[in-house]
């Protein structure tokens, strides 16, 4: 990812347009500020009087990007480290706090999670997560409920597996 | 006779309110379907099929959805000479689907037989949305202008009575199920 200002989705990186080049299947969603108002819109009418959607419709008005990027690859581990590393470094220097750590032994795989702090609240959200045959990139900016973030998992092109990933940042930031 | 007259200025104010978004739509200052149709058609040298009367199933879709689904536009492209490489389709409809236009989703594989684009342009309360589907050497152009504020309220009518019920006796696990089955569809609808 290429920064643009630090509230802004990025573009695409060179590393990206090369891993998009060796995957089997591409999945790019783009859903910028005026988008997900729209998507809150579809929200709104839903009769039901739940407090918790409420919570996260009220999130997704306030968010100002959602950017996804998931590569599927044929092979196993078609990433390098290095590569991993490239996308990790658009969050370094600023103040974007890494959170989440995972890594297995041996292989590139494993999970990031940075949050982007702004006077002590929750202003963007940024998941790495890269398994055998997958590397799923999610950045979310603006507002962000900590507690109703990982609801998004399996909407708006957010794999599920990144919402687990979501999940376990949650765990640590309550600890 | 003057209240056929009447009767007659009403039936024109209702098609002009019906056809307006689809007009507009359509000629999308220069982009939106026709100019991708267009292109597409020459770069491939092929020539998409319209389905017959569409502005007719348009406008009854728009008083069927209560103004939810308007502007609708179909074209259907087949038997493609040769594979379709992504990122020049992609190029190609970037160029041509003009000004407020954005692309939210791209799905592409590497053998190039499947292909998915979807644009949006907002317009005040509405959304146009555009979609570019290919599948292996067939491909297809949809564009709808949706109201979400009537369209949800049509689509709330059709909701599953186990969704209500999930709910209703706010059954933690149920509703989890729920709302991950939920999160499938909009993701396979991506």
């Amino acid at each position: 990812m290429v920064a643009r200002a630090q509230d802004q989705l990025p573009t695409p990186s060179p590393i990206e347009k090369s891993l998009a080049e060796r995957a089997s299947h591409v999945t790019e969603v783009t859903l910028d500020k005026n988008m997900l108002a729209f998507a809150a819109k579809f929200m709104d009418k839903d009769k039901d009087d739940d407090k918790d959607d409420d919570g996260v419709k009220d999130m997704i008005r306030n968010l100002k990007g959602v950017y996804v990027r998931d590569y599927e690859f044929d092979k196993d581990h078609s990433y390098t480290s290095e590569e991993l590393e490239g996308l990790r470094k658009y969050f370094e220097g600023s103040n974007w706090s890494p959170m989440v750590h995972e890594r297995t032994k041996g292989v590139p795989e494993g999970t990031d999670i940075y949050l982007k702090l702004e006077d002590g609240k929750v202003q963007g959200l940024f998941v790495l997560d890269a398994e055998e045959k997958e590397l799923s990139l999610v950045l979310i900016l603006g507002p962000v409920d900590i507690d109703k973030i990982s609801e998004l998992g399996g909407t708006f092109g957010i794999p599920k597996s990144a919402g687990k990933a979501i999940k376990k940042a949650e765990k640590e930031a309550t600890k | 006779m003057r209240s056929n007259t009447w009767f007659a200025l009403l039936v024109a104010a209702g098609l002009a309110a019906v056809m307006t978004p689809m007009i507009l739509l359509a000629a999308g200052g220069g982009g939106g379907f026709d100019s991708v149709v267009h292109g597409i058609e020459s770069r491939y040298h092929t020539h998409a099929s319209r389905i017959p009367f569409m502005g007719l199933v348009s406008g009854i879709a728009g008083i069927a959805t209560h103004g939810g689904v308007r502007g609708l536009h179909v074209a259907e492209i087949e038997h493609l000479d040769s594979p379709v490489d992504g990122a020049e389709l992609n190029a190609l409809v970037e160029e041509r689907v003009g000004k407020g236009w954005q692309r939210m989703i791209r799905e592409t594989s590497r053998d190039g037989e499947q292909q998915s684009l979807i644009y949006v342009k907002p317009d005040g309360s509405r959304m146009g949305l555009l979609v570019i589907d290919l599948d292996g050497r067939e491909m297809d152009v949809v564009q709808v202008s949706v109201d979400p504020a009537h369209l949800d309220d049509d689509m709330g009518e059709f909701r599953p009575h186990h969704h209500k019920r999930a709910h209703d006796s706010d059954a933690s696990d149920t509703s989890g199920d729920e709302k991950q089955d939920g999160g499938e569809s909009d993701q396979g609808t991506n």
